[in-house]
């Protein structure tokens, strides 16, 4: 086990493109780190950074105390299950799991005892024969994180590995995964384009987009104080609503900040009711009505725009109603109308 | 449905009277001929045709040259396919280390082999093979070596025979593998890398087990291509010296249409076909494990 340390990365590519761009991070001994971003933020060459497979451009790689930047795949000391699993098709379960060890020429029998003793863990013994395509989505996945795990690397790299299953098998893995991360006390830098997955895996997470570390903190600060524009709309769902002010009814009664400001609500901040005294009231005509079980998202038309409410509301609700929402003043989220960041309003 | 059906064979008819006219009729035909002694007196006077059951089978069994021919058959098919599968193997990984730019070029003057005429082929070798003006052995007398007469002693003209087979036909293989070569993930190569397997392991262990599937394929389509040698001896040697580079189609086309002897021609010409389908079947009966995806 060992802490990683990623230190302005910079990776051009030979068409001069940027895919990543001061990129500083670190997970420390033994911690979960989620890299969270939408699709094309340069989530899986990150990885393939700190694995070896591609050289930085810039910036410096550490894993423990070691700086790999100059250091082969091989001798890094690292893991990684990839986007689809790579698993080897013409090679049984078996074969793929003891791949790493036999290419090293490790012997047999404490092989074989460690293949057993990783299948045993993941639950796959009884695959041990079959030839990938025989698995199921959830064995190959099991199959590839058996695969990372069973030469003990220092760092897992885990990039997208349950993306391509479907929601209630990917929430079983998800938290197999974290009472393996905890079992194992492994260091391992997990990747997703899921923010519901970051929010609810990760000790801390690494907010990425367009190659930019945006925000790292725990989920929960992130999703409650987000660093920018960006992050507010990235993280939770359904996302954020962008205001301006006189989109409330009441303007005079909006904080202001210095310069031009956005504001920003969730949609579960919003209330048909009203709260304290310095709530925030605006108006709207409902728009659209769709059940989300206990709970209603209603799409209204304000005077400047659109705006999505999730609700609970007493009474039964009509397409075409005008209807009044309240925000408390502590749920306004406001950002610098030119470059996004974070504006911290006086309470 | 009924319709349906008969709309359906409709489509099929051309194709089946085109395999009906040059495949199953001409079988069925040479079948037939080969239970007779239908030769060049039958055709003066049908009273010469007799019906005579295997009796060419039993006279093949025993018959030297038909041994000697299947020898011959047998060293190009044994020694010739290895070499070819190897060759094709070995060029395509190469031309895919080599710069973009001049892959193409090599790709396209190893493949041109395969695109020309057999006998164009065969006849350029005779001048390169020629012992006193050939440029093979002009080049071996530059390195100092002898002259060897290939097309003159029996050894060295199967050899050289082997050589022009494998030479014309290993650029096929390669494009083949080409392909398949490319369908391999590169993720395949990444997650073996970072367990720690090096270039030779990555090849041994990725590439050619992954492979293996289209080098079997390859393997039956050039034992039955080099099982029906005929062209290269034909113009190389015409089957000398001493019938040593007699193949078993050269043989069948001697007896057939130069000595008029239908009857037993056509007798070696079912016994190619039978021992080719033997071969494929247990081809495709032992071929175990990963068959590819
Ligand atoms: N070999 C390459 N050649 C050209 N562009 C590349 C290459 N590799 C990555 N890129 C570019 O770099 C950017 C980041 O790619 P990357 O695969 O890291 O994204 P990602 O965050 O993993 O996306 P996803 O969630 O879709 O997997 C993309 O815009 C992509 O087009
Ligand atoms: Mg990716």
């Amino acid at each position: 086990m060992a802490a990683l340390e990623i230190e302005h990365v910079e990776k051009i590519l030979r068409g001069g493109q940027a895919v990543l761009r001061d990129v500083s991070c670190s997970a420390r001994d033994g911690e979960l780190l989620v890299v969270v971003g939408p699709s094309g933020c340069g989530k899986s060459t990150l990885l393939r950074l700190v694995a070896g497979l591609e050289s930085v451009t810039r910036g410096v790689i550490r894993i423990g105390e070691r700086t790999v930047n100059e250091l082969p795949p091989q001798q890094r000391d690292v893991a990684m299950v990839f986007q689809n699993h790579a698993l080897y098709p013409h090679m049984t379960v078996y074969e793929n799991l003891a791949f790493g060890l036999r290419v090293r020429g490790t012997p047999r029998a404490r092989l074989d005892q460690r293949v057993r003793l990783v299948a045993a863990q993941l639950g796959i013994e009884a695959m041990l024969k079959r030839f990938p395509r025989e698995l199921s989505g959830g064995q190959r996945q099991r199959t590839a994180l058996g695969r990372a795990m069973l030469r003990n690397p220092s760092v897992f790299l885990l990039d997208e590995p349950l993306s391509s299953l479907d929601a209630p098998l990917r929430a079983e893995l998800r938290r197999e995964l974290a009472a393996l991360h905890r079992s194992l006390g492994a260091t391992m830098v997990y990747v997703t384009h899921d923010q519901s997955e970051a929010l609810s895996l990760g000790q801390r997470m690494v907010v990425l987009a367009g190659g930019r570390v945006q925000q790292i903190d725990t989920p929960a600060h992130v999703f409650q104080r987000p660093a920018n524009r960006f992050v507010a709309g990235f993280v939770g769902w359904p996302p954020m609503n962008f205001l301006t002010a006189d989109s409330f009814d009441d303007v005079a009664r909006v904080p202001a900040g210095q310069g031009a400001l956005e504001y920003g609500v969730r949609p579960e901040c919003f209330s048909a009711r009203p709260g304290g005294g310095d709530d925030l009231q605006l108006t709207g005509r409902i728009e659209r009505i769709e059940s989300q079980g206990s709970e209603w998202d209603l799409e209204l038309t304000h005077r400047l725009g659109r705006v999505l409410a999730r609700l609970r509301p007493e009474r039964t609700l009509e397409v075409g109603e005008q209807i009044r929402l309240w925000v408390a003043r502590g749920h306004l989220h406001a950002f610098d109308l030119t470059s996004g960041a974070r504006v911290e309003l006086k309470p | 449905m009924k319709r349906k059906r008969s709309t359906g064979a409709l489509f099929v008819l051309p194709a089946l009277v085109l395999l009906a006219v040059f495949v199953f009729i001409p079988l069925i035909g040479v079948l037939g001929l080969s239970l007779t002694d239908f030769g060049v007196y039958s055709l003066a006077d049908s009273a010469n045709l007799h019906v005579i059951g295997a009796a060419n089978y039993w006279h093949l069994l025993r018959d030297r040259e038909a041994w000697q021919a299947l020898e011959t058959t047998l060293v190009v098919v044994v020694v010739g396919v290895p070499a070819t599968l190897f060759l094709s193997l070995v060029s395509a990984l190469m031309i895919e280390s080599i710069a973009e730019r001049w892959r193409g070029m090599f790709r396209t003057a190893l493949f041109v082999p395969v695109v020309c005429s057999t006998v164009a082929i065969a006849i350029s070798w005779r001048y390169l093979l020629n012992t006193r003006f050939g440029l093979v052995n002009h080049l071996l007398a530059l390195l100092g070596l002898g002259a060897p007469d290939w097309l003159g002693s029996p050894h060295l003209a199967i050899l050289a025979i082997t050589i022009v087979v494998v030479w014309k036909g290993f650029g096929y293989g390669m494009i083949i593998v080409s392909a398949a070569r490319k369908e391999i993930p590169d993720e395949l190569y990444d997650a073996a890398r970072i367990e720690g397997a090096g270039v030779h392991q990555r090849l041994l262990r990725i590439t050619v087990p992954m492979l293996a599937p289209t080098l079997g394929l390859l393997a039956l389509l050039d034992v039955s291509g080099y099982w029906q040698l005929f062209a290269e001896p034909y113009v190389l040697t015409q089957g000398g010296p001493l019938g040593s580079t007699t193949s078993l189609l050269l043989l069948m086309y001697e007896r057939g249409f130069r000595w008029w002897r239908w009857g037993a021609a056509s007798a070696i010409a079912v016994a190619l076909t039978a021992v080719m389908w033997l071969f494929a079947w247990v081809q495709r009966h032992t071929r175990a494990g990963w068959r590819g995806e």
